[in-house]
């Protein structure tokens, strides 16, 4: 009795084994079936290629190359209609330039509209369940949330995986130009990228001499644990190309940082003394400010910029969350910040 | 009762205490019990196929039962298709088979231990196998997934001799195996969450090591793990008689002709295949392995021929599930399906104590 149950045992774990065998090796066929398909939309747009090469001389060729931030080239024949965007900076860039995406992350909150979307998920793990719901054309991936490996996965979607990375105010027209022309919309990229790019000439043209120039700490996080943002971060690159000097040098990423950042405490704070401090608070707008809870501190009280009123809480989301064409609020917002005699 | 000191029973009151006593065990003495036991096994596949048709019909994306029928047929195409067949069912089979092998890794432990506290967490084997998969993703970030396995199987391989190494001591006793365990398990752990925090990792990849996740696991994955799974589960049901002499105890083992150390190592050694590559596919997934062997020696008794499947089909049923929970119940965002193990492992653990005593 008890070995025929045995038996019913093995028999079941082994039929389950044949089972996972049938369903890879059905898997394997399904990959080799989805290879075709895939072969048919590159033929499509070769021949669509090849029908603008033949009619040349009647109308300019519409395929154009674009090149993503791992170096991978795309070519775009028409502008895709159906986008999703990975990350909020892409959310943001889409809605300048005037072609809004097809669904957005769950953190994406700006501008007012992209909040009706259709979320995904956190950017970080974004559900595939829902991107593929969305049955997507083209994807805009941000590389400081999506790595390599889910960069891999997305692409098994099966439609082109465009990867953008917003670290400072170049990469941010660059995107801006880049995604507009995508889209087909190759003016509005332009006329949001001069606008950014004119704000940034404006302030340089007055800035004041070499030793008037602030040196300025950018501290990011919360009382507790905080990040200095570094020249190779997005605010950090924002507060050079005004001109101000950072108080932290470049230096190697320190470990448990993300890219452009290293972790610092109060006491390494203390010995710089810098002349101004931009603090952003990230632990969400219900948190007290991260400004108000050092403010108890004896050692952050002593700090030159503390004593001449040169701390300045500046917004997370533009500067941190959601780098992007928001920098230009950014840009009006720090030119009085860090040359209050102008 | 019958035992009870009576110097001189008379013959007639000692039958009579003799035959109540048989009455009182057995009211019919001539019909046999019915051995319930292979109905357990079959309710289990039933529980663990049920788990698994819910795990594929059910997710972030509501999609009509008769479009899933559909796309397990291959009929339809396009996003529909693409959810159930790339998505769901990849990673519905792949919970299965991570709960298998932690199920059965567990109740292996137990019994070579002899002690219900034992599970693949406790004795190092968990934290083995992650310490080298974080290690070597740590030294090179693109490490192939394929590779993982391997590495983990030696982790837990590696965490499994030390624990023995520090539990000798002329023979290993079960009690100094599971202090020396935990002493082993913490000590790893140390090192892979440091590893982790000064790795480039995102929080949430931290995060499905720590707490477990199965986020984006597809077909490949599933292939990696089906033939640790296969080879894991015939070496556990072809060892399940061993297990039940190993469980009388040491003396009655070795008298019984078992080579009770070398079993132990063997015992031990296949927890650590399955206990591995569990983890490098699925992180460390607790409660699994310490909550599954005991539900099934409550079902079927501690019999390692039915204990062993029905833990094994238990364990993938319980990890689809929670698996199910974590990707939907805070969708579109996902658990670390870790702590839905935990959240439904750890009541029902503490009902079963509270039920024994």
């Amino acid at each position: 009795m008890s070995t025929w149950g045995a038996r019913i045992g093995l028999a079941g774990i082994v039929v389950a084994g044949l089972l996972f065998g049938a369903a890879c090796g059905a898997d394997s066929a399904a990959t080799d079936k989805a290879t075709p398909a895939a072969g048919v939309a590159t033929t499509a747009a070769g021949a669509q290629t090849a029908a603008a090469a033949t009619s040349s001389a009647t109308r300019p060729a519409q395929t154009r190359t674009f090149t993503d931030d791992s170096g991978k080239s795309f070519t775009v024949a028409t502008p895709p209609k159906r986008v999703v965007a990975l990350s909020p900076s892409v959310v943001e860039i889409m809605y300048a330039v005037g072609a809004p995406p097809l669904a957005r992350p769950s953190s994406a909150n700006f501008p007012e509209q992209a909040k009706s979307l259709p979320a995904i998920g956190s950017s970080y793990q974004p559900s595939f369940e829902q991107i593929a719901a969305q049955t997507p054309d083209f994807l805009i991936a941000d590389a400081q949330l999506q790595g390599p490996q889910t960069v891999t996965e997305l692409q098994k979607l099966g439609v082109p995986v465009f990867v953008i990375r917003v670290q400072s105010v170049e990469d941010v027209t660059k995107y801006l130009r880049t995604v507009g022309a995508i889209m087909g919309k190759t003016e509005e990229g332009d006329r949001a990228a001069k606008e950014i790019e004119g704000k940034i000439q404006a302030a340089q043209a007055k800035l004041p001499a070499e030793n008037q120039r602030p040196r300025v700490f950018i501290l990011v996080g919360t009382a507790d644990a905080f990040f200095a943002a570094k020249p190779n971060s997005f605010s950090g690159d924002v507060i050079a190309r005004l001109g101000a000097k950072n108080a932290v040098g470049p230096g190697p990423d320190s470990a448990g940082a993300p890219a452009g950042f290293s972790t610092f405490s109060l006491e390494k704070l203390i010995e710089l003394d810098p002349d101004v401090v931009l603090v952003v608070s990230v632990a969400g707008p219900n948190a007290p400010p991260t400004s108000r809870q050092l403010a108890g501190n004896p050692a952050w009280a002593g700090l030159r910029a503390v004593k001449g009123g040169r701390v300045h809480e500046v917004p997370a989301d533009e500067l941190v969350q959601s780098a992007g064409p928001r920098v230009g609020a950014v840009i009006d917002q720090f030119v009085p910040i860090l040359y209050p005699n102008r | 009762m019958s035992d009870a000191p009576s110097p001189q029973p008379s013959p007639a009151r000692g039958e009579g205490a003799h035959s109540a006593d048989r009455s009182s065990f057995s009211p019919l003495p001539l019909t046999r019990r019915l051995d319930r036991r292979p109905l357990v096994l079959l309710g289990a596949l039933v529980l663990l196929g049920a788990t698994m048709v819910a795990g594929i019909a059910l997710g972030s994306v509501r999609v009509p039962l008769a479009d899933v029928w559909a796309a397990l047929l291959g009929e339809h195409e396009g996003a529909r298709r693409f959810i159930v067949w790339n998505l769901r069912l990849p990673r519905v089979l792949l919970a299965a088979l991570v709960g298998m092998n932690l199920a059965v890794a567990g109740t292996v432990l137990q019994a070579v231990t002899r002690n219900p506290l034992a599970d693949p967490h406790l004795l190092g084997l968990s934290a083995g196998g992650a310490l080298l998969a974080v290690l070597a993703l740590h030294l090179d970030p693109a490490t192939a997934v394929g590779n993982l396995p391997p590495l983990a199987f030696l982790g837990s391989l590696l965490g499994a001799a030390l624990v023995y190494l520090l539990a000798w001591r002329g023979g290993v006793s079960p009690t100094r195996l599971l202090l020396a365990g935990v002493a082993v398990a913490a000590l790893f752990g140390a090192f892979t969450t440091g590893l982790l925090l000064v790795s480039t990792l995102t929080i949430q990849a931290i995060m499905s090591w720590l707490a477990g996740g199965l986020y984006a696991r597809s077909w490949p994955y599933v292939r990696i793990l089906a033939p640790y799974w296969g080879v894991g589960m015939l070496a556990a049901l072809l060892l399940a008689r061993r297990l039940d002499v190993l469980a009388l105890g040491d003396e009655p083992a070795s008298v019984l002709g078992v080579r009770v150390q070398r079993l132990r190592a063997v015992l031990t050694g296949l927890a650590a295949l399955l206990t591995g590559s569990a983890v490098a596919v699925a992180g460390l997934i607790g409660f699994v392995g310490l909550v599954v062997p005991h539900v099934a020696r409550m079902l079927v008794g501690s019999g390692h021929r039915y204990a062993l499947p029905v833990a094994a089909l238990l364990g993938g049923a319980l990890l689809v599930l929670s698996d199910l929970i974590a990707r939907t119940v805070a969708s579109p965002r996902e658990l670390p399906v870790g702590i839905v193990t935990a959240a439904i492992g750890a009541p029902f653990f503490i009902y079963l104590l509270r039920r024994r005593t």
